[in-house]
């Protein structure tokens, strides 16, 4: 059985679905206010903020980057023609 | 195969991100994908050239999900070819964070996707590193948006949970 690891990053749970939308920059008006001042305020949505807000960089580095591209052999173009052309 | 060849590259990258570094397992889930497309057509099940990306990255996460023996949702090879007749598109904690360099991310992210289930590393792939829309994701995932949105939440806070712990463990 896997042991459960209490988490590092582990905001107030009503914040998750604000966190995620202030991240991207689409929570603006009350809500985006309320949001800020907990962030700025909470010593568990704080550091998940900027964890979070980090992680959105790599990530956009990492799609940019599109480090894992790659094309199929000529073995498998070959045995998908193959089957293709007996349908 | 056109068709095949103008969506390859897209194709394979999300494969092998889905895949990890088991680059055989991502080509064969391109190449059942490819193959099982190709049928469809030359039956006239699928016409929606327009769609045919999203349709056929559908194909593929759902083999994908087949074959990495999770069967949480796709279970039958019935199953993928329904969707193919369907044609229906388809703290201290502070500084730890404020030090983080996107360099250094970019091989924590990779090892972070590793720790991920499948169908939180597919709402990733699709949405952070393809950059889809939502509304595109859960197309090619069969899900409903909200489902991409909460999996997608709870993907990124394991993530930056994984980056911050490893952080912490290099710095004690
Ligand atoms: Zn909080």
């Amino acid at each position: 059985m896997k042991h459960k690891v209490r988490p590092v990053i582990n905001p107030c749970p009503w914040m998750k679905g604000l966190l995620a939308r202030l991240v991207e920059g689409t929570l603006t008006g009350p809500l985006g206010w309320y949001a800020r001042k907990h962030v700025d305020r909470c010593d568990k949505c704080g550091p998940a903020y900027k964890a979070l807000l980090a992680l959105r960089t790599g990530l956009k580095s990492l799609g940019q980057g599109k480090v894992a591209d790659g094309l199929l052999s000529e073995d498998r173009w070959k045995a998908i023609e193959n089957v293709c052309d007996h349908v | 195969m056109r068709l095949a060849r103008a969506n390859e590259s897209v194709l394979v990258r999300v494969a092998r991100r889905l895949c990890g570094h088991d680059v055989d397992f991502a080509d064969d889930c391109v190449q059942e994908a490819l193959i099982l497309a190709y049928k469809a057509m030359a039956d006239g099940k699928f016409t929606d050239v327009g769609n045919f990306r999203p349709w056929v990255l559908r194909i593929m996460t759902n083999h994908f999900f087949r074959e990495s023996g999770r069967r949480n949702r796709f279970t039958t090879s019935d199953e993928i070819e329904s969707i193919i007749d369907r044609q229906s598109a388809w703290d201290s904690h502070r500084d730890i964070a404020s030090v983080v360099e996107t360099a250094a991310l970019r091989d924590e992210i990779e090892l972070a996707l590793g720790e991920l289930s499948e169908d939180q590393r597919a709402c990733v792939v699709l949405v952070d590193l393809e950059e889809m829309e939502y509304a595109d994701a859960a197309q090619v995932l069969g899900v409903p948006v909200g489902t991409v949105r909460s999996r997608l939440n709870r993907a990124r806070l394991k993530m930056a949970d994984v980056i911050t712990r490893k952080r912490l463990g290099e710095l004690i």
